[in-house]
């Protein structure tokens, strides 16, 4: 039940990490998804329940951080965590090439999944521009992912060592 | 769990799919309506934002002005602490100096164009490659609401698509989502002022027979009821006139440059709140 308390407000802490502290990191060029890489970690780690409501409320509260239209990465996470999962069944997702390689597309599919948004809702065709930021930022993303995937285990580890006394 | 573990992640993804789409399209049908929920999470990331950026901005200044010092003999270390001083204070002054130039020049505007509104800070901008907003430090308390036009000194910023309680996300004009009725001023020709991310922004369905000059300025045109008329929103910087289809190709300049904003002026209805 605590997860549940504290989920909203671990989301709410990697976001604004994320927005404000990591965008500086890379000088506002390139905003890394560290809550991307957090979604396909909970997918691959957690039970279905706990990572399914980690998708979903990391989307929307970056939805109300970043953009203007609820939703749209709420939406997306969720199906991050759902295919990341079925993956997780079907081919060995424990290695880091599986991450790595994962993460990559993820955030290219990401940057497609958008550019389509806004072509069919705004009428307008971003995709040209938006590949090229994205590719930078799917090449850092996948490039961070074992290191913070690392740091996640190592995490996860102290809360069950601490749930178990 | 009653959903056999087998099916949990079908179960639980179906759900959170469902909600999903549930608010999508509620926000898609409802662009101008900022919910509930939003408000909270925006009304507690800002001040946690506010202090970070604050803190970045002290530390930057710190790093700037003291830290070139350390290593130097203890009587330079003394001269240079008082240059330090001195600098912080002339930094002071020349900050409150420039402060007033800015917060005059709204003044100005206010003045000038009678304009009824709300002296706002900026207090966060998101300038990545999709979204181009920025955070003002205040919201519906203070008047403020969805539509609003923003402006500065220099000219349009772009209109509020998001209030809180006490703080509001402004959209900018260069975002791609936004949209503004303008007219140049020496040709007269009208058109929709369309963002356009980091390249500023374009002006549609203008027809290839208009005679739009590179240079002229392109202001507000005052239909679609959100700016009123006259306001500067940027320079026509090239007229592409080799391109097919019906209409010219006008790359506009945006007025303002939205890095260096840091207070904006929300022009309100006459019949409300002015400060």
């Amino acid at each position: 039940m605590i997860y549940y308390l504290i989920l909203p407000l671990f989301c709410l802490i990697v976001l604004i990490f994320q927005t404000t502290l990591l965008n500086l990191l890379f000088l506002g060029k390139i905003s890394v998804e560290m809550s991307l890489i957090i979604v396909i970690y909970a997918g691959l780690n957690l039970d279905a329940v706990k990572a399914g409501f980690l998708a979903f409320i990391m989307g929307f509260i970056l939805d109300c951080l970043t953009g203007f239209v609820s939703g749209l990465f709420t939406l997306y996470y969720v199906a991050v965590f759902l295919v990341v999962r079925i993956l997780s069944f079907k081919v060995y997702a424990e290695g880091y090439p599986f991450i790595v390689g994962f993460t990559f597309i993820a955030v290219l599919v990401e940057a497609l999944f958008t550019a389509l948004v806004y072509l069919v809702f705004y009428e307008v065709n971003i995709l040209s521009g938006v590949l090229k930021v994205f590719l930078a930022q799917a090449l850092v993303a996948c490039l961070l992912s074992p290191v913070l995937f690392k740091a996640l285990d190592r995490l996860v580890g102290v809360l069950n060592v601490r749930e178990a006394r | 769990m009653l959903i056999p573990k087998k099916y949990q992640t079908i179960g639980v993804a179906s759900v959170l799919v469902v909600a999903s789409l549930v608010i999508l399209s509620v926000s898609l049908n409802n662009p101008g309506e900022t919910y509930f929920f939003r408000k909270i999470v925006l009304e507690i990331s800002s001040p946690a934002v506010d202090a970070i950026n604050t803190s970045i901005e002290g530390v930057r200044n710190v790093w700037k002005r003291y830290l070139f010092l350390v290593g130097l003999e203890e009587e330079n270390r003394i001269l240079r602490g008082r240059i330090a001083q001195l600098t912080k204070e002339l930094n002071d002054y020349r900050e409150l100096y420039y402060e007033e130039r800015r917060l005059r020049g709204l003044a100005g505007l206010k003045e000038s164009a009678k304009l009824p509104g709300v002296f706002c800070r900026v207090i966060d901008r998101n300038n990545s490659y999709l979204f181009k907003t920025i955070m003002l430090n205040k919201g519906t308390s203070d008047g403020l609401r969805v539509g609003l036009p923003v402006v500065s000194a220099e000219g349009v910023v772009g209109r509020i698509v998001e209030a809180s309680w006490n703080v509001s996300k402004v959209l900018l004009v260069v975002d791609y989502n936004s949209n503004i009725d303008v007219v140049t001023q020496e040709s007269r020709v009208q058109g929709i002022l369309q963002g356009g991310g980091n390249a500023g922004c374009s002006l549609k369905y203008v027809e290839r027979s208009e005679d739009v000059k590179i240079g002229e300025q392109v202001l507000t045109s005052g239909l679609g009821g959100v700016f009123p008329k006259g306001l500067i929103v940027g320079t026509v910087l090239n007229v592409d006139r080799n391109v097919s289809g019906l209409f010219l190709k006008v790359e506009v300049m945006p007025a303002v440059h939205f890095s260096r904003l840091e207070e904006v002026f929300v022009v309100t209805p006459e019949k409300e709140k002015v400060q």
